[in-house]
């Protein structure tokens, strides 16, 4: 599932340095987020509105070591915490993506999350109370506010 | 006279009409059913009527529910027991005679033909039993013979009754000018009180009279002798002058200046007067009765909306009126009779405010009405559009722990939607209704309808209400 996962050891050493950096765009309180650099992709440099690629985005169970578990479209309430997982390309400058949690057409979070060139991948998350079974979506969206995908998923019994 | 002018207050056309219409339908019923066993009955469930409003208006519980049931029951047996009466009546005038028509009795009958026939049987001992029905049927009490319907002559009613005639001993009915039927044998009458002298024939002829309006006349075989039975009464004739009279009397037919055309111009008179009176009383009693007072609460009817146009949303659903009128028109008011009706035809998208006055309210006729809470109602209207809106399933249950519902799909994935403009923008997205996860497989196709809320949104025509769900579940890792 996660398409460039070379330099493991590199990538954690990364990510424990920049975690607190990339705190302060956590807008909800139950947001989270996450961040990865990928390999970087062979694409020229241009304007990141336009070349912005979304490679990948789901809604999983868990994080570890920045790789997805368990993607699904159902999640009990058990589970406690869910993400949203998402891999750009084509990254000409450093830029920001946001993800926006909807919980029946109403909007329960809106996470803003830094992307480094070239190519890099991050996550948001929520953590899940009693009120929140129900259908729910994830709009990604590029710093312009341009929707790139819509996830749909449920969060159930 | 100040009393007098406030009894007339507001004395509406439609009353006039409403006492006028009812008074003639009551004077033609007497006009089709007097001299009818029908009409005598109906005074008497009249005056048991009255006696039972009396007894209630006394006091007297047990009377009133009794003579009440009485005159229940009195009014089903009426029809079915007097129905050939009624039917005659009926069946045997035509449309404008029922409506407009008197009883136009003319001289069907040859009636000297019929008493000098009669007379001359009595002069020559040849008994004879002549039947000329009045406004009943008779058929029923009458029976066998033979249908003859030939015209009347004296020679003809001579030979009818000649002794050697096969049927010579039984009636001859006589209707119009034509001999109907002969040989017909008449019940006999069960009267204890009659002279001994009297034979088979005098009993038949009051039997039959008894039981109907019908004319019968007797020939005494032994005492050539012209006997009438009508009704209860068997009365000898003595001259041919005094049949005819009887007989023209028994036809309705009487000089147009005559007393018995006064008599019956009177008695007609009297009747429509009486009508009148009745109907204008009964009137008076039910719509000027005491003055009682009622609220109803009654939905609002909105009409001439614009097609484009949508209610969002209205201040009140019903309104409350107070009405007033006699306490039976009160009690009388049914739910559908009241109505509330708001034109929405020259609404705008928005708020609109209406005054509701007298013009939206439809009553009963004789009710008020006094006020109306709230007097405003603003109803706010918005412009319909289509909105096409992405379909999310909305899963439910649980899935067993080591699986995870890892795809599904739906298809379509799109469905158009009408409804207000305003209601529209709010919603982004259309949920199928709740899908179990219980009972999904490997993989597998499901059908699910969409829940469309609120319930003004409807789907747009080609537009489907039902979708399909394709999934994969997979072990959890």
């Amino acid at each position: 599932m996660l398409p460039a996962a070379a330099g493991e050891r590199r990538k954690q050493l990364f990510r424990k340095c920049c975690l607190p950096l990339f705190a302060f765009a956590c807008i909800s309180v139950c947001g989270v987020f996450d961040a990865h650099p990928q390999s970087p992709s062979r694409s020229t440099p241009g304007p990141a509105s336009t070349r912005l690629s979304l490679v990948q985005a789901l809604i999983c169970e868990d994080m570890r070591d920045g790789i997805p578990y368990n993607p699904a479209v159902a999640f009990s309430i058990s589970t406690g915490k869910i993400y949203c997982y998402t891999l750009f390309d084509q990254i000409a400058e450093d830029t920001a993506v946001y993800h926006h949690w909807f919980f029946r057409d109403k909007p329960s979070a809106r996470i803003r999350l830094s992307l480094k060139h070239p190519r890099w991948s991050t996550y948001s998350s929520i953590q899940l109370r009693e009120a929140d079974r129900g259908p729910w979506r994830v709009e990604i969206s590029d710093a312009g506010g341009r929707v790139l995908k819509t996830l749909r998923f449920s969060v159930t019994d | 006279m100040e009393n007098l002018i406030r009894f007339f207050e507001g004395f509406r056309w439609q009353d006039v009409v409403d006492i006028g219409l009812n008074s003639y339908i009551l004077f033609r019923f007497y006009v089709l059913f007097r001299g009818t066993y029908v009409f005598r009955v109906l005074i008497g469930l009249t005056m048991l009527w009255f006696f039972q409003q009396i007894a209630g208006y006394m006091g007297l519980i047990v009377t009133s529910w009794v003579v009440q049931g009485i005159v229940a029951v009195a009014a089903l047996i009426i029809v079915v027991v007097f129905r050939n009466e009624i039917r005659s009546v009926l069946q045997a005038k035509n449309l404008k005679t029922i409506l407009w028509g008197f009883s136009t009795k003319t001289r069907a009958a040859p009636v000297d033909v019929v008493a000098d026939s009669a007379f001359e049987l009595a002069r020559r001992n040849h008994g004879a039993i002549i039947v000329i029905p009045g406004d009943e049927d008779i058929h029923e009490l009458i029976q066998g013979g033979i249908d003859w319907n030939g015209d009347i002559s004296k020679e003809m009613i001579l030979s009818i009754f000649f002794p050697d005639n096969p049927v010579h001993d039984g009636a001859a009915v006589i209707e119009g000018d034509r001999v109907s039927r002969v040989g017909a044998i008449l019940p006999l009458s069960r009267r204890d009180d009659l002279p001994s002298y009297l034979g088979t024939r005098h009993r038949a002829a009051l039997g039959l009279a008894e039981g109907s309006d019908a004319l019968v006349i007797v020939v005494s075989e032994e005492r050539g002798e012209v006997s009438l039975a009508k009704g209860s009464q068997l009365r000898e004739i003595g001259s041919r002058s005094k049949l005819i009279q009887k007989l023209e009397e028994h036809f309705g037919v009487s000089e147009a200046d005559g007393p018995q055309a006064k008599k019956e111009r009177l008695e007609v008179t009297t009747a429509a007067l009486v009508s009148l009176l009745f109907i204008a009383g009964f009137w008076f009693s039910i719509s000027r009765g005491l003055e009682t007072m009622v609220t109803f609460d009654t939905p609002i009817e909105y009409q001439n909306r614009d097609p484009n146009m949508e209610i969002v949303q209205a201040s009140v659903n019903s309104v409350r009126l107070n009405l007033s009128g006699s306490g039976t028109l009160i009690k009388s008011i049914r739910p559908e009779q009241v109505r509330v009706r708001l034109d929405l035809s020259n609404s705008t998208a928005g708020q609109n405010t209406y005054a509701i006055t007298s013009n939206n309210i439809s009553l009963p006729p004789g009710i008020v009405l006094k006020d109306v809470t709230p007097q405003n109602v603003v109803v706010d209207l918005d412009v319909t559009v289509r909105k096409e809106l992405p379909i999310q399933i909305d899963w439910a249950g649980r899935l067993p722990e080591n699986i995870v519902l890892a795809e599904a799909a739906v298809e379509p994935q799109r469905v158009e939607i009408i409804g207000s403009k305003r209601v529209l923008e709010n919603i982004q997205t259309i949920y199928t209704e709740k899908v179990p996860l219980d009972r999904l497989r490997d993989v597998g196709v499901l059908e699910a309808a969409l829940a469309i809320q609120p319930a003004s949104l409807k789907v747009a025509p080609g537009s489907s209400d039902k979708v399909l769900i394709k999934y994969l579940t997979r072990r959890r890792e």
